[in-house]
C-alpha cells in the first residue's frame, strides 16, 4: 500500500510538492515483513501495489536514507 | 470472545452535556470539559454530591494538560470519590458502565474535551499558544509511527489502506464520498455543527487533496469542544427527570497487528472493528433490523467504511454498491432498508472532531426524542461503532425502552 503526501512535517531533504510518495514495501525474502520508505525514479502515476522494487539509498542533507526503484519488466519478466 | 452480558441494559444514560464546536474558541480543555461535564450533571437533575465516579480526557494519572479527573474533581467541587480514569476517544464511556456496573461507584460522570491542537491542524501549527499547550499535553498521546519515512499516525497509514482498500476490491473513490455527503447533509440540519453547507460529488472529488487517496474532506475537523455523559444505575435512573437510555450492549475490541510499527498492515480484514463488532453481536439479541441510527466512526471516510462492513450490513468490499442501493435522492444522505439513519449529527466530519463522543450524545437525544429539527421519529435503537482502525475501539447499542 502507499499514499501519496501533498503535505507533511518538515523532514530535510523531503518535497511534498511532487507530491511524495511513501509505500509499504513487502519483502520477497520474507513474506509480510514490510519497510517504509518513499518511491524514486517513477513518475507518482505509474506508482501501483504489487510493483516489484529494489533497495537504493539516498542522500538527505547529509543523511543516508533508503529509497525503492521500480524494477524494469524486461529485468523482471515474470 | 464472551457471549456473556450481565450488564446488559442495566446501566443507563441519565445526563449529557456539550459545549459549542468552534475552530477558535481558544479555551482550555479543562474549561471546555467543565462546562460539559456541569451541563450533564444538571440535565440529569443531579447535583455534584451525587457524582461519586470521574473519567476524564488523556493518558495517565496526571493527564497534564488534559481535562483529566484530578483537574475535573477539583473544578466541579466534588469532595470525594470512588472511582477515576483518564482515557482516550470514547472508551470512559464503557469504563464508567463497568465501574457503575460492579459497583465501584454509583454514578460517573464521563468528560471528554479537545482542543484543535498542532498534531491534527496544519493552521494550528501557525499558533502560538496552541504549539505550548501541545508541548505540555501528555507523554503518550504525540502521534507516533516513521518520522524518519513521513509515515505518521494519524494520516499516511488510513490513507494508504484506503488506496489499498480501493485496489483490492475495485470501487472508486467515490464510496467514500458518501460518506462525507452523507454526514455533510445530515449536518446542515445540527445548528451545532461547524460545517454545514451541503456538498455533492463534485466539491467532494475536486476538494484539495491531501494525502492520496484522501483530501480534505476525508479527514475530521478539528475543533475546540467538550463533551460529557451521566451514567448510572438502571434503579436510579428511573427515579430520575429524564427518560433513561440504557446501555444495550457493549464492548471493547482490538486485532493483533503485531508490534512494529503495526499500521504497516495492509490487511482490511484485520482491522479491529470486525472484532469489536463481532463481540458485540455475540453479546445482544438485538440485530441491524432493530437499530434507528448508525453511527460508523468517521474520524477519516475509510473507518466507516470499514466499520459498516463489520458491523455486518454488507460484506468486505461491498459498501460501494450498498450505500448506492440504500441512498436517498431526496435528502442527498443513506437511508438504509428506508428507514436507518447514518450519522445523524454530522459526526467528525462536519459536526466536528470530539473522537465520537458527540456519537453518544446524538443517540441519547435522539433516543429521548430531543433531537428538534433532525429527530427521526420512533427512535429506540442505536448502533454506536466508535474508534480507530488499529486502536480503541469502543461500540455500543443504546436503547430505550
Amino acid at each position: 500500500m502507499f499514499t501519496l503526501l501533498h503535505r507533511g512535517r518538515e523532514i530535510p531533504g523531503v518535497d511534498y510538492s511532487g507530491p511524495h510518495p511513501i509505500a509499504a514495501i513487502e519483502l520477497t525474502e520474507q513474506k509480510g515483513l514490510r519497510y517504509l520508505a518513499t518511491i524514486v525514479n517513477c513518475p507518482n502515476q505509474d506508482i501501483s501495489i504489487g510493483m516489484p522494487v529494489r533497495l537504493t539509498w539516498l542522500d538527505r542533507a547529509g543523511v543516508p536514507s533508503p529509497a525503492f526503484v521500480p524494477i524494469l519488466n524486461t529485468l523482471n519478466p515474470g | 470472545m464472551s457471549k456473556r452480558n450481565p450488564m446488559g441494559d442495566k446501566v443507563a444514560i441519565v445526563g449529557v452535556g456539550a459545549t459549542a464546536y468552534g475552530r477558535r474558541l481558544d479555551r482550555s480543555r479543562l474549561s471546555l470539559g467543565l462546562e460539559a461535564a456541569k451541563k450533564a450533571i444538571r440535565d440529569a437533575g443531579l447535583a455534584k454530591e451525587d457524582i461519586d465516579g470521574i473519567a476524564g480526557t488523556g493518558s495517565g494519572m496526571f493527564a497534564v494538560g488534559e481535562a483529566n479527573f484530578l483537574a475535573l474533581q477539583e473544578g466541579l467541587g466534588i469532595r470525594e470519590i470512588t472511582w477515576c480514569l483518564n482515557a482516550e476517544m470514547t472508551q470512559g464511556i464503557l469504563h464508567a458502565a463497568h465501574a457503575v456496573f460492579s459497583g465501584a461507584c454509583e454514578t460517573a460522570v464521563v468528560v471528554h474535551a479537545e482542543t484543535r491542537s498542532p498534531v491534527l491542524s496544519a493552521s494550528a501549527q501557525t499558533e502560538p499558544l496552541r504549539v505550548r499547550a501541545m508541548e505540555f499535553q501528555g507523554a503518550g498521546v504525540r502521534p507516533f509511527g516513521d518520522y524518519a519515512q513521513g509515515w505518521i499516525h494519524s494520516g499516511e497509514p488510513y490513507a494508504a489502506l484506503a488506496g489499498r482498500y480501493l485496489h483490492e476490491f475495485g470501487v472508486p473513490r467515490e464510496v467514500l464520498g458518501l460518506i462525507a455527503i452523507n454526514n455533510r447533509s445530515n449536518a446542515v440540519m445540527n445548528e451545532n455543527a461547524v460545517l454545514r453547507t451541503p456538498i455533492t460529488m463534485d466539491d467532494y472529488l475536486s476538494a484539495r487533496m491531501v494525502r492520496d487517496p484522501f483530501g480534505i474532506l476525508d479527514m475530521d475537523l478539528p475543533v475546540d469542544c467538550g463533551e460529557a455523559i451521566v451514567i448510572t444505575t438502571e434503579e436510579r435512573a428511573q427515579a430520575l427527570p429524564k427518560k433513561p437510555v440504557y446501555i444495550h450492549a457493549a464492548t471493547f475490541g482490538e486485532a493483533n497487528r503485531g508490534t512494529e510499527y503495526y499500521e504497516n498492515v495492509g490487511d482490511y480484514r484485520a482491522m479491529s472493528p470486525w472484532v469489536a463488532m463481532a463481540a458485540l453481536w455475540g453479546k445482544s439479541d438485538l440485530t441491524l433490523d432493530d437499530i434507528d441510527i448508525f453511527f460508523p466512526y468517521d474520524g477519516y471516510t475509510i473507518n466507516a467504511i470499514c466499520f459498516t462492513e463489520a458491523a455486518g450490513y454488507c460484506q468486505a468490499g461491498e459498501a460501494w454498491d450498498f450505500f448506492r442501493e440504500n441512498w436517498d435522492e431526496t435528502s442527498n444522505r443513506l437511508k438504509i432498508g428506508g428507514k436507518t439513519l447514518v450519522t445523524t449529527n454530522g459526526g467528525s466530519l462536519s459536526h466536528g472532531r470530539s473522537s465520537g463522543f458527540n456519537y453518544y450524545t446524538e443517540s441519547v437525544l435522539q433516543l429521548r426524542g430531543e433531537a428538534g429539527a433532525r429527530q427521526l421519529a420512533g427512535c429506540r435503537a442505536t448502533l454506536i461503532a466508535s474508534g480507530s482502525l488499529y486502536h480503541d475501539p469502543s461500540v455500543a447499542i443504546l436503547r430505550t425502552d
